[in-house]
């Protein structure tokens, strides 16, 4: 959408943007693959993808040190990926947790269960949550990993119930978090006044489960649809994206949609700018580049660090639609690097 | 063999509601069955049964007193351990 977008626009620097796009099959050996092809084949300018933090780790050398190319990553992810030639357009956890997580211990409850997926996002962004929620007065009663392919929570429901945890702060992903969810609330959790946090959960996600199990999940995220009731330009993109992709696949902001939308944005800025399309003038163009408008608000790069100041926003599922019940003052700082 | 196939039937119907509907759903179930089938022994009927009630047990259980993590790891080396030195199972059937 945004490639046809700038093309009919005139295109970068007088030349159309041509878009190549690989499936990787979520697996990081297909994807090392894909990569490789794009930089030795179609001898790409600038690679941007992946999801997971284990999808990044294993494309990032092939792109950057081995591919010498440009690299993007839209997601938000644990921080700490310091890479030259690798910006990141996502939130980070400073951006996700510092305003959110005294949000959830005012409108929660003090004692904080951390059930996570075993692999490199939450095993770090726990570290950063916990920090955060000591720091505000919470406790983390327990903070266990599970094997992706897990579905059967019970134990961990278990141990929520009877620790009477008020707020169970989530990085249990899919496929695993929909039965989670399904057996904490069968297990009266949400009925006994528990809130759920998930900073990954967006419109996409809210169709995992049935509106009553996600009742009050709270996640912090650089945009929600509902933005579109207030902001103009917030409405132009989703409408724009409803039109060219009408269907499951949401415009939404846990699924790397605005990351990618802002990181071509910036990446357009950065080309016009150096005028050339050679790694090093246009990272060194990036490193400091801004949008005034993009989804949520605008953005800006912060200067040798590669990561990218935005606007957060609090939102709670209500009735199966997100409703938002906090802003950041301004554009947040990543705290990366 | 058909009533092989309907007792899979069965057996998804089950656990759907339990565990919401995706499409990788069956995997886990598909190794744990298999590793029931060798640890309970084939040739009967009662052999994968027996099977199936020690390996859902254990790896239901064993999560509520260790790491989720290990104790993934740990049904498996205990049921290869127990294959180890009952290749048979835990009932021997009349051979396949």
């Amino acid at each position: 959408m945004v490639i046809k977008e700038i093309n009919a626009a005139g295109g970068l620097l007088g030349r159309p943007l041509e878009l190549y796009i690989e499936d990787t099959a979520s697996n990081e050996s297909v994807a090392v693959g894909n990569v490789r092809k794009l930089i030795q084949r179609d001898k790409v300018d600038m690679v941007l993808g992946g999801i997971t933090s284990s999808m990044r780790n294993a494309i990032k050398d092939p792109i950057v040190a081995r591919g010498k190319t440009l690299y993007i990553y839209p997601q938000l992810y644990e921080g700490k990926e310091c890479t030259p030639y690798l910006f990141c357009t996502g939130p980070t956890p400073a951006q996700q947790c510092d305003e959110f997580i005294p949000w959830l211990i005012k409108n929660g409850g003090k004692k904080f269960a951390l059930p996570s997926a075993n692999y490199v996002w939450p095993h770090t962004l726990n570290v950063y949550a916990r920090k955060v929620i000591e720091a505000n007065g919470g406790e983390v009663v327990f903070e266990e990993y599970y094997p992706l392919d897990q579905v059967d929570f019970s134990s961990t429901v278990n141990r929520i119930i009877s620790n009477k945890v008020d707020v169970v702060f989530n990085t249990v992903i899919p496929p695993g978090v929909g039965p989670f969810f399904k057996q904490l609330y069968e297990a009266g959790f949400l009925k006994n006044g528990g809130r759920l946090a998930c900073v990954y959960y967006d419109e996409n996600t809210l169709n995992i489960n049935q509106a009553a199990e996600i009742e009050g999940l709270a996640s912090c995220l650089d945009y929600f649809k509902v933005l579109t009731k207030e902001n103009p330009f917030d409405a132009k993109i989703q409408a724009a994206y409803e039109k060219d992709f009408p269907g499951n696949f949401l415009f939404a902001a846990g699924s790397a949609a605005t990351g990618t939308y802002r990181g071509l944005k910036l990446w357009e800025a950065a080309v016009k700018e150096a005028g050339k399309v050679d790694r090093d003038s246009v990272a060194a163009a990036l490193d400091h580049a801004k949008i005034a408008e993009g989804p949520g608000g605008p953005a800006e790069m912060v200067p040798g660090k590669r990561h990218c100041k935005m606007k957060m926003y609090t939102a709670v599922a209500k009735g199966g639609n997100y409703e938002i019940v906090g802003r950041s003052d301004g554009l947040v700082d990543p705290k990366e690097c | 063999m058909r009533s092989a196939a309907a007792l899979a039937g069965l057996a998804g119907a089950l656990i759907v509601p339990v565990f919401s509907l995706f499409a990788d759903l069956g995997i886990r179930f598909l190794i744990q069955g298999f590793v029931a089938v060798m640890v309970g022994g084939v040739g009967s009927f009662i052999g994968p049964v027996a099977g199936a009630g020690v390996i859902g047990t254990l790896s239901a259980a064993l999560p509520w007193v260790m790491a989720p993590v290990v104790a993934d790891v740990l049904v498996f080396v205990l049921a290869i351990v127990f294959i180890k030195f009952r290749p048979q199972g835990l009932i021997a059937g009349k051979g396949v």
